[in-house]
């Protein structure tokens, strides 16, 4: 421009560079829109999710932490104190509060799995961190204290430290294929497993009586396989994931809201009533399923499956269960979601447009 | 003339890392693609083909595919496999159950010569349920050990926590630099 006599070359490469510089921009601008969008869609998801809970979650689990910081600091006290004079009396004491504080630890750690969904990654973080800490001080404490109970105190943790019961359980369960099929003719009815029974109906949690009830209702990973005949009733405080399969004519019922996937296999002629955030169905046949669900449900490799809704009213849910029912229900309409997902399933071998005709809807049944 | 922005053009599609995201069904790719990029989690239905997301991470872009894991899918998963520059195969840790099947896809995956050069991270998913296998124990029972043909890790984590994702992905970016552009 400063130059006109200059040859054309020039100019035409000002006005390619001017283009180029142009694109950018308007990628820029995009770029910045894409960001602003991003943000907004952030903060409403914010205001949405009800701050309140957040807060309130969070006090709860500081508050818990600092009652134990203040026991273990007893605790710490009163033995360094009079170490010569300890009596079986005080340690009995001992052991108690170190009961309590295992407790506390239980329900810090079930209240960041219940509140997992709505809280923001960063508080999860910092929770996690913070429950982690007063185990270890808690650990390091009970292990100078009372060195000889160390084995009856993992036990007790399971809910609390996931960690630690990885390493006693695997090894049994890691499968040699070989040897797979022969183990599962047994019957296992334990805390993760409820496996080869036959005309049975079983309850779970087994029983109210054993005194460590905070680490057997608080589940996150069952399997249940190999049923014949059975009614099964899932009434645990927490069930995180579920993985089901080899079931023949058998009700399996859960009282309790589902927070992950279940995971359903093989199974025949078997009605199961589920509250869940996922289920995959797979090759399965002439089952029914009464079932609320945060997502659209799947189905591969089944025939005559039949859809209807949870039926909360008549399973009688005792109000514990009806309210967390409830709660699990509104952070549904919380996020504006579609209440009714069981109707739209996805079925894995059916790509036309016409309705599938491996599955239908049905009513909810009348009892 | 032109050719400054054309090669303006190569030199910005460099940065951009196309990965892809296999592993069997219920394995939760998904759920650490939405997780990763800050996502609601809650309302995930299982993936009915596939998704694509485009992540800022530092300077790169990185274009994930995320294709569903079912039986009646895998099939297709050739069709993705194409000029990757890193796949990440996600496991069920605590699918004790399914774990032959995964063994044997994931060795379907790596015989494959279109992955030649790609790097290889495996995320030992799920460690929140008590039931999971820690990743020494998939590493040992995959025998990820005698796997010389690739740049691999393993990398325990939690899409439902959000732990142990960024260090995963980190790895995978890295990886994946070292690799192309030693000659920057």
């Amino acid at each position: 421009m400063n130059n006109p006599n200059n040859n054309g070359n020039n100019k035409g490469s000002s006005t390619l560079d001017s283009i180029s510089k142009e694109i950018e921009d308007r990628d820029e601008q995009r770029k910045l829109q894409q960001l602003r969008n991003k943000e907004i869609h952030q903060q409403t998801q914010i205001d949405l999710s009800n701050s309140n809970n957040i807060t309130k979650c969070i006090n709860e689990i500081n508050q818990l932490e600092k009652e134990i910081e203040n026991e273990l600091q007893q605790i710490d006290l009163s033995t360094s104190s009079k170490d010569s004079t300890t009596t079986p009396l005080t340690i009995d004491s001992i052991k108690n509060t170190f009961n309590d504080i295992e407790h506390k630890i239980a329900t810090m750690s079930l209240l960041l799995a219940e509140s997992n969904h709505f809280l923001p990654l960063f508080e999860i973080k910092n929770l996690n961190l913070t429950i982690s800490n007063v185990q270890k001080n808690t650990n390091t404490l009970k292990d100078k204290v009372i060195p000889k109970q160390k084995f009856s105190f993992k036990r007790a943790a399971k809910s609390s430290t996931p960690k630690v019961t990885n390493n006693t359980t695997i090894d049994t369960s890691i499968p040699s294929p070989a040897v797979a099929p022969l183990v599962d003719n047994e019957s296992i009815f334990d805390n993760s497993n409820i496996k080869g029974f036959n005309g049975k109906e079983l309850v779970y949690p087994p029983t109210a009586t054993t005194s460590t009830s905070s680490s057997s209702d608080t589940i996150n990973d069952l399997l249940i396989s190999n049923l014949v005949d059975c009614k099964v009733i899932l009434k645990m405080k927490v069930l995180t994931a579920c993985k089901i399969n080899n079931i023949k004519n058998c009700t399996i019922i859960s009282h309790s809201p589902i927070d992950g996937s279940i995971f359903i296999d093989n199974c025949i002629d078997t009605t199961f009533s589920f509250s869940s955030r996922q289920i995959r169905i797979h090759y399965s046949s002439n089952c029914r399923f009464n079932i609320f669900v945060k997502s659209n449900p799947i189905i591969e490799g089944c025939n005559g499956i039949k859809f209807s809704s949870y039926p909360h009213r008549q399973l009688q849910l005792t109000d514990q269960d009806y309210s967390r029912f409830m709660q699990y229900n509104f952070d549904l309409i919380n996020i504006n979601a579609d209440t009714e997902k069981y109707k739209d399933v996805n079925d894995f071998d059916w790509l036309q447009t016409k309705p599938s005709p491996h599955w239908e809807l049905v009513k909810e049944e009348q009892e | 003339m032109g050719l400054l922005t054309v090669l303006k053009k190569l030199k910005q599609k460099e940065k951009e890392l196309r990965i892809l995201l296999l592993g069997l069904d219920n394995a939760g790719k998904t759920t650490i693609l939405k997780k990763f990029n800050g996502e609601d989690i809650s309302t995930i239905s299982p993936t009915l083909g596939f998704n694509i997301q485009t992540l800022l991470y530092k300077d790169y872009k990185l274009n994930i595919w995320d294709v569903g894991g079912q039986k009646t899918l895998r099939s297709y998963w050739r069709n993705y496999y194409e000029e990757n520059d890193a796949v990440i195969w996600v496991i069920d840790s605590s699918d004790i159950r399914r774990i032959d099947d995964c063994k044997e896809e994931l060795k379907k995956l790596l015989d494959e010569e279109k992955f030649a050069g790609a790097s290889f991270l495996v995320f030992a998913n799920k460690q929140d349920l008590d039931g999971a296998l820690t990743s020494e124990q998939i590493a040992k029972y995959m025998d990820l050990e005698s796997l010389s043909t690739h740049h691999w890790e393993i990398k325990s984590c939690s899409a439902v926590t959000g732990q142990g994702l960024e260090e995963g992905i980190e790895w995978v970016v890295n990886d994946i630099i070292s690799r192309c552009f030693i000659l920057d």
